[in-house]
């Protein structure tokens, strides 16, 4: 945890190539690949089973894959069943979902029990160094049981960092602490990585914790990873269309299949690539006026949704009444003056994304 | 997820494996040894022992009749003395409901043959009942009048159904606790009476329950001795008995150990198939049901009903027990008492302690390393509990008394003199079969302690550079000190209870209390060993206030 973030040397901290896990017939991950750089925070994030946990397990040394290579600041400590570094030797730090505080210690001793290493006084200096860093110094004697869930979190990463890990993993971090707690706890915890250049990879869910914490994203979904860029980028510029839609990065279309759709929307794009991809269409681009005439575009609904209004638009594939429809989300600042079930017209002011298949 | 660590050849942990792999073949070693010994004789046959062939002609169909009304006897009593109280202490709210719930386990600290003795004693043509009756309608014999006769099938059954009910009525009352609110609003909100409720939600969701509870009532009924023998009453575990201790032929106990066996086994698919059926979902979820207050009269009603089942089931033993000792206080002090309850206590010392070492060692390795080969040898180390006392006893005679031969004829052959019965004469072969019996029971409850503290703790661990030993001894061991204890108890309880395995496995001149209980109650002279008798039921008490903390803490 050095303390020179001005010199900031671009070391990587971890390297995964091509790791393959499966249990049984079931393949867990898939030739996963990516890196971090020292004093990175990276976010991977996926729905719920495409094996996120297991990758974090498997950097922690606690699964084993059948494939692959890991190396932790250019040592190698996985190589396709010829080098398998213990966890215990490979100074990475865990926090779990559940966080896993030892139920009977206190949490002097719950830090202390990565810390055999030191002698007693260098052990409790330790500690009081740790408490201090999450800012919860007067709870040393306390049990777990008697704290509050923020606190148990902090104490987790208190205990996680007073080894002083080459790297820190975090199971799910933030899902059982809720609201505003919540987003002061990231906003913490991130500054204190920040502050001691601490290389961190965490998992969630929630892209909202991917946005608020990481510097990268890494969408993962069914054992390998589809993007890996900064949260903006990945929600904005969505590389495939699996990404785009659990994202929910905005409307989407294909050329192929709603031509007519697409010719509705007055919008600058280049209408002659091929059809083998889609246009990805910001719901706060999207600009609604009321239409007169039959445009097979309706509104068919709007709520309030804190920063402004969301719409939701039917658009039939063609304009005959029978046609199927899809619909698109919308957004805007002020709420509308189109009532339910009205035709309206539809222009996107920017350029679509474009996502190739 | 898995938590499997790359396999690098640790000694340590091959010396591990390679021990529980021969304990389990020593656990398992009595039914081999069983199935061995009656497939021997029916391959080459003792032409001079046809005890087998003699009883099958005769009495064996019989004594399988007698074991079956017997099994099918206690199951109705148990569950009529358990299902309507666990339903009333689970889901009423009434005066007294709390004592009454821990009331309701205690005849389980009576064992059965003590009850058989103690009312047999009283419904006597001797006793007080018939004497009072006769003094009171002026009756003057046997002719006068019609009286039960406890010293029957459903006597026998009654017995035994008294003190096995609290198996089911734990199991059922827990469960039916733990139903959930919204399911009964469910079923009120689409127009059910709480008695359609009762028969359409919550005793189908109970079923598990109550198959587990009434497979465990069935075998232990099956298994039992003190109580069929005392009312003579001829079942397959008499014969066992007989066969070996009267007949002397061990072949023909083989035999019919593996009959029995065939029960168990049988009893055992029935239970799980009955499960299977209907996958049983867990009905934890949510809020729990809020108790119903119960009206006046329904609370008399429930006292009336339980009351009586605890008065017969326990107060009315316990203070017959307590009389009969300050009767004839002179013969219960005498010092072979205390020598008894000593030699007991240590002997359920040591295989108490045993069976929780094993316990421990099957559980941490079964955590450390889940496999299928740990997960086995778990489950087959639990087996024991299945079997009778009885052919438990004769499947550990078979081996250890050729283990014997074969170290004396070693001994000799080196020149030196015979040292005799080594292992099946003496307490080695009871602590043997305490440990083989109840190693279910401490594998349960250390099992259970397992189930409930998060894998993750141990990754936690790992990742703060502990060993396994080191999260085994700072993280598993401070976190199960509870488990360990009642393992512990549990175990001690159930081996100083212990009665059949026990009068056929005690070495020559040796006594625990349960055989010294039982050899007066055969002589109908329980009055002077009551304070043994005593001293068995306020130890079986010990796991109800065990039991009663518990709950409290929760």
């Amino acid at each position: 945890m050095s303390n020179n973030n001005h010199a900031k040397k671009n070391i990587t901290a971890l390297e995964l190539f091509n790791i393959q896990l499966a249990i049984g017939e079931q393949k867990i991950l898939q030739a996963l690949t990516f890196e971090l750089s020292e004093g990175e925070i990276l976010c991977l994030l996926g729905p719920s089973g495409c094996g996120k946990t297991t990758a974090l397990k498997t950097i922690a040394g606690l699964s084993t894959p059948q494939q692959g290579q890991i190396s932790l600041f250019g040592n190698t400590v996985f190589s396709d069943n010829k080098i398998n570094q213990i966890p215990e030797q490979r100074s990475i730090g865990f926090i779990f979902q559940d966080y896993a505080l030892f139920p009977h210690m206190t949490v002097g001793q719950n830090i202390a029990y990565g810390l055999s290493a030191l002698n007693k006084q260098k052990k409790q200096l330790r500690i009081k160094e740790s408490l201090a860093l999450v800012e919860l110094t007067d709870l040393e004697h306390r049990y777990p049981h008697e704290l509050s869930g923020g606190q148990q979190q902090r104490i987790a990463v208190a205990r996680a960092l007073a080894p002083k890990p080459k790297l820190l993993l975090m199971d799910e971090p933030f899902s059982n602490i809720d609201g505003q707690v919540k987003r002061r706890m990231m906003a913490d915890l991130r500054r204190l990585l920040k502050k001691h250049n601490i290389s961190c990879i965490f998992v969630t869910h929630a892209k909202e914790e991917a946005f608020a914490f990481a510097d990268k994203t890494a969408v993962m979904i069914d054992g390998h990873i589809q993007q890996l860029d900064i949260p903006a980028k990945v929600f904005n510029q969505p590389n495939t269309l699996t990404v785009a839609e659990f994202m929910e990065s905005g409307n989407l279309a294909t050329l192929n299949h709603s031509q007519q759709v697409l010719d509705r929307i007055p919008a600058k794009w280049p209408r002659d690539m091929d059809n083998s991809g889609y246009w990805l269409f910001k719901p706060q681009h999207l600009i609604l006026s009321h239409s007169l005439l039959n445009t097979g575009i309706e509104l068919t609904d709007s709520t309030y949704i804190g920063r402004g209004y969301q719409h939701e638009i039917a658009i039939r594939l063609t304009k005959s009444s029978h046609a199927p429809t899809t619909i698109w989300k919308a957004e805007t600042e002020a709420p509308l003056d189109i009532a339910i079930g009205e035709n309206i017209a539809l222009e996107y002011a920017h350029q679509p994304h474009w996502i190739q298949e | 997820m898995n938590l499997k660590h790359t396999a690098s050849p640790h000694n340590a942990g091959f010396i591990m494996s390679a021990s529980t792999a021969i304990i389990c073949f020593i656990m398992l070693m009595p039914i081999i040894a069983l199935l061995f010994e009656s497939l021997l004789s029916l391959v080459t046959p003792d032409e001079n022992d046809n005890t087998f062939s003699n009883l099958a002609e005769s009495v064996l169909f019989e004594y399988i009749k007698n074991s079956l009304a017997i099994v099918s006897g206690t199951l109705i009593f148990a569950c009529l003395f358990s299902i309507a109280p666990a339903w009333w202490c689970a889901r009423y709210e009434f005066a007294g409901r709390r004592y009454l719930q821990w009331m309701m386990i205690f005849p389980l600290a009576i064992p059965a043959y003590i009850s058989a003795y103690i009312y047999t004693d009283a419904l006597d043509y001797a006793g007080p009942i018939q004497s009072s009756l006769r003094t009171l309608f002026a009756w003057q014999s046997p002719n006068d009048y019609w009286f039960i006769d406890i010293r029957s099938r459903w006597g026998a059954s009654l017995m035994l159904g008294l003190a096995l009910s609290p198996y089911i009525f734990l199991l059922l009352r827990n469960t039916f606790a733990q139903g959930s609110k919204s399911l009964t609003q469910a079923a009120q909100l689409m127009g059910a009476s709480p008695r359609k409720i009762f028969w359409t939600i919550h005793l189908p969701l109970a079923r598990p329950a109550l198959a587990i509870g009434c497979t465990l009532v069935a075998m232990e009924s099956l298994a039992d001795y003190g109580t069929v023998q005392l009312f003579a009453i001829n079942t397959l575990t008499t014969a066992i008995y007989d066969s070996w201790l009267v007949y002397g032929s061990l072949a023909s106990a083989a035999k019919i150990s593996c009959l029995t066996l065939l029960f168990v086994i049988t009893l055992t698919v029935l239970e799980k198939s009955s499960r299977k059926k209907k996958r049983h979902f867990d009905s934890r979820t949510g809020k729990t049901d809020d108790k119903i207050i119960a009206k006046n009269s329904k609370t008399c009603f429930i006292w009336l009903y339980c009351g009586l089942i605890f008065c017969l089931g326990f107060l009315i033993p316990f203070i017959t027990l307590i009389s009969y000792c300050s009767d004839y206080w002179f013969e219960n002090i005498n010092g072979n008492v205390w020598q008894h309850a000593e030699s007991t206590f240590m002997l359920a010392t040591s295989a108490a302690f045993i069976a929780t070492l094993l316990a421990i060692l099957f559980n941490s390795q079964q955590r450390f390393t889940p496999n299928i080969k740990n997960q086995t040898q778990l489950s087959l180390s639990s087996l024991g509990y299945a079997i009778p006392g009885t052919v438990l006893a004769i499947g550990i005679l078979i081996p250890l008394g050729q283990l014997d031969v074969w170290v004396n004829a070693l001994i000799q052959w080196l020149g030196f003199e015979k040292v005799g019965l080594i292992f099946s004469g003496t307490s080695f072969a009871l602590i043997l079969a305490f440990v083989i019996r109840f190693s279910a029971i401490s594998n349960g409850s250390i099992q259970a302690a397992y189930q409930q503290m998060p894998t993750n703790l141990d990754a936690a661990s790992t990742m703060l550079k502990a060993s396994r030993f080191k999260t085994f001894r700072k993280i598993h061991l401070p976190i199960m000190r509870p488990a360990l204890i009642s393992a512990f108890l549990l175990v001690f309880i159930e081996c100083v209870k212990e009665l059949p395995a026990s009068l056929l496995l005690r070495p020559f001149d040796f006594e625990t209390l349960a055989t010294y209980v039982y050899q007066f109650a055969s002589d109908e002279q329980l009055e002077h060993a009551a304070s043994s008798a005593l001293l068995i039921v306020v130890v079986s008490l010990l796991p109800i206030l065990l039991l009663t903390r518990n709950q409290k803490m929760q």
